[in-house]
């Protein structure tokens, strides 16, 4: 079965980000929705209520069975098409958007997938993924390759610790109206700042 | 404050969306997004930052309401594509998700709309060095937009779907005349800033500085790593390593240099490489290769042989008086000599040479 979660993160992803993007790779919205789900964690919600789970591929990068699943159904639904490596959506694809985000169970989801979308309009796809695979999960899974599901205790714990930490940074205490644009991009440039190199682009 | 806040504070602390908020609030977030899309939109539509030789200014006000211009001489479009009408420079503002208002570039000066609007700069006149080219104003001030790998525009850097297109424009647009800045910081701090003599180790500043590009331009299917310093042997880490998840790919990148540099006293000539370093180099590589092979078997790899030739002719102190422009550029087009150390195999890809230009006219 299609994931619903999986489904609507894919048409929301390629609704926000591929529009300036000039589309987007199957890997990219693995990222993009990895980031919206770590982002839901910083917000307080637990990881397992994400809906389904990630793991991570031999290059430290996270993957989800069920996005995978979700945009090749969309996929053969004519409500995305698939442009040699990227994917967008279609006239089809967008009614269907506006119908699915009336949907409460998404309404949450709207506010993880927004910040991570708007990550993008500072900090390039590839620079985005490239930062994220410092997050301190997918960095402790690619050291210990044995550990192939992401969001295990042990990477919560360490994730929740940057978002303490980022939170005193911002001095703001975190609450149901922030909006997460600013945490996204400050959280980000750290993780990118962790390569040692000019990469962290001050958004 | 923990170390890790701390870190994250003083990031913070450059970053204009950090400073929207803090001056606009959250509607001024909204506004600054609808403002990068247009930048997006424009950019990776039909006008390129360059095209803007006269400048470029993008704004959206917090009111959708309020017109703070005077509309006369302005003209409505839905299509970022037809600004491809426009001349060399324009001010846009942004009515919504499909709408701008154009005016030809004129002398608007942007502190007349920073109480009331998100406003975006790109100044094409500006040379790296003299400051921000890209900027965001706001009533505290203009927040430069950074741009660490010296792109036309940092908002809308070019992509590249393969490795080689984002060396070949590495090579042309961001090192043969040190564009990116972090390669500029290869060079001696000499007094006429003449590009002759690198730094002191600028091996580092060369490695970032391609990394940093590959890091942010190389797209694919799947997620494309870029990592530095990686071990490929158990004697010496290669330069760059690129993999390619899923796919199973690497493209391992061995950088050398030559020319002539600075000592670690920063007063006298130090290291100076000839062609016989970037030969070591091609053995080196081919090592890196054959190890690499036997660690990953199932694994398609590719090696590229990098050089950075920063080679002049008459250099005899660090801070040479006169240099003639026929010394200066004697190597420009003096191919470096492998003789017979380049390996016949498929997977050592044919070595690039990176000229770094003199900063003394041809």
């Amino acid at each position: 079965m299609i994931s619903p979660q999986a489904s609507f993160d894919t048409l929301q992803l390629l609704d926000t980000v591929g529009a300036s993007t000039n589309g987007v790779t199957l890997g990219e919205l693995q990222v993009l929705d990895y980031l919206g789900c770590l982002l839901s964690v910083y917000d307080g919600a637990r990881a397992r209520d994400w809906g389904f789970r990630f793991s991570v591929t031999e290059t430290g990068a996270p993957f989800a069975k069920d996005i995978a699943e979700a945009v090749g159904w969309l996929g053969r639904t004519g409500w995305i098409e698939q442009d040699d490596r990227v994917f967008r959506l279609t006239q089809g694809g967008c009614v269907e958007l506006e119908f699915q985000r009336s949907l409460a169970p998404n309404d949450r989801r709207l506010r993880y997938l927004d910040a991570s979308a708007s990550a993008t309009l500072s900090m390039p796809l590839p620079s985005l993924s490239n930062a994220l695979s410092k997050e301190p999960g997918l960095n402790r899974a690619l050291g210990f390759m044995r550990h192939k599901m992401l969001l295990d205790e042990t990477s919560l714990e360490l994730v929740s610790d940057q978002f303490e930490a980022l939170s005193e940074a911002l001095k703001r205490p975190r609450d149901d109206d922030e909006d997460l644009t600013v945490p996204t991009v400050v959280w980000l440039a750290y993780l990118a700042d962790e390569y040692g190199s000019a990469e962290s682009q001050a958004a | 404050m923990s170390y890790e806040a701390e870190k994250m504070a003083a990031l913070a602390q450059d970053m204009y969306t950090v400073h929207v908020e803090r001056e606009h609030g959250q509607l001024g977030i909204e506004r600054l997004r609808e403002v990068l899309k247009a930048v997006h939109s424009i950019y990776y539509g039909k006008r390129s930052p360059k095209s803007f030789p006269d400048g470029l200014l993008i704004f959206a006000t917090l009111d959708p309401e309020f017109q703070p211009l005077d509309t006369s001489g302005s003209i409505e479009i839905s299509k970022p594509v037809e600004l491809k009408r426009m001349g060399t420079g324009a001010v846009v503002q942004v009515l919504g998700e499909r709408s701008l208002r154009v005016w030809p570039r004129e002398a608007i000066d942007w502190r007349q709309l920073v109480e009331h609007a998100i406003v975006y700069l790109f100044d094409a006149t500006n040379r790296p060095e003299d400051g921000p080219s890209e900027a965001i104003a706001l009533p505290s001030g203009l927040r430069e937009i950074d741009n660490p790998n010296g792109y036309p525009s940092a908002l809308a850097p070019p992509t590249f779907w393969n490795l080689e297109e984002a060396l070949d424009y590495y090579t042309g647009s961001l090192a043969a005349s040190s564009t990116c800045p972090t390669l500029r910081e290869a060079w001696a701090r000499e007094s006429q800033n003449r590009h002759l003599v690198l730094c002191n180790k600028p091996e580092r500043r060369m490695r970032r500085s391609l990394a940093a590009h590959l890091r942010s331009s190389v797209r694919d299917t799947m997620s494309v790593r870029v990592d530095e310093e990686q071990n490929v042997s158990e004697t010496e880490p290669v330069d760059i390593e690129v993999s390619w998840s899923m796919v199973g790919h690497i493209a391992l990148i061995e950088i050398k240099w030559l020319g002539q540099s600075l000592n670690e006293a920063g007063d006298d000539l130090g290291t100076k490489y000839a062609d016989a370093r970037a030969r070591e180099g091609a053995s080196q590589l081919a090592n890196y290769l054959d190890e690499c092979h036997e660690r990953h078997p199932k694994h398609e790899i590719n090696g590229y042989l990098i050089v950075f030739d920063a080679r002049r002719r008459g250099v005899k102190t660090w801070e040479p008086e006169v240099v003639s422009k026929q010394d200066a550029w004697h190597y420009r087009d003096r191919e470096i000599d492998y003789r017979d150390s380049i390996p016949q195999r498929q997977d050592f890809q044919s070595p690039r040479r990176l000229y770094l230009e003199p900063r003394i006219a041809m």
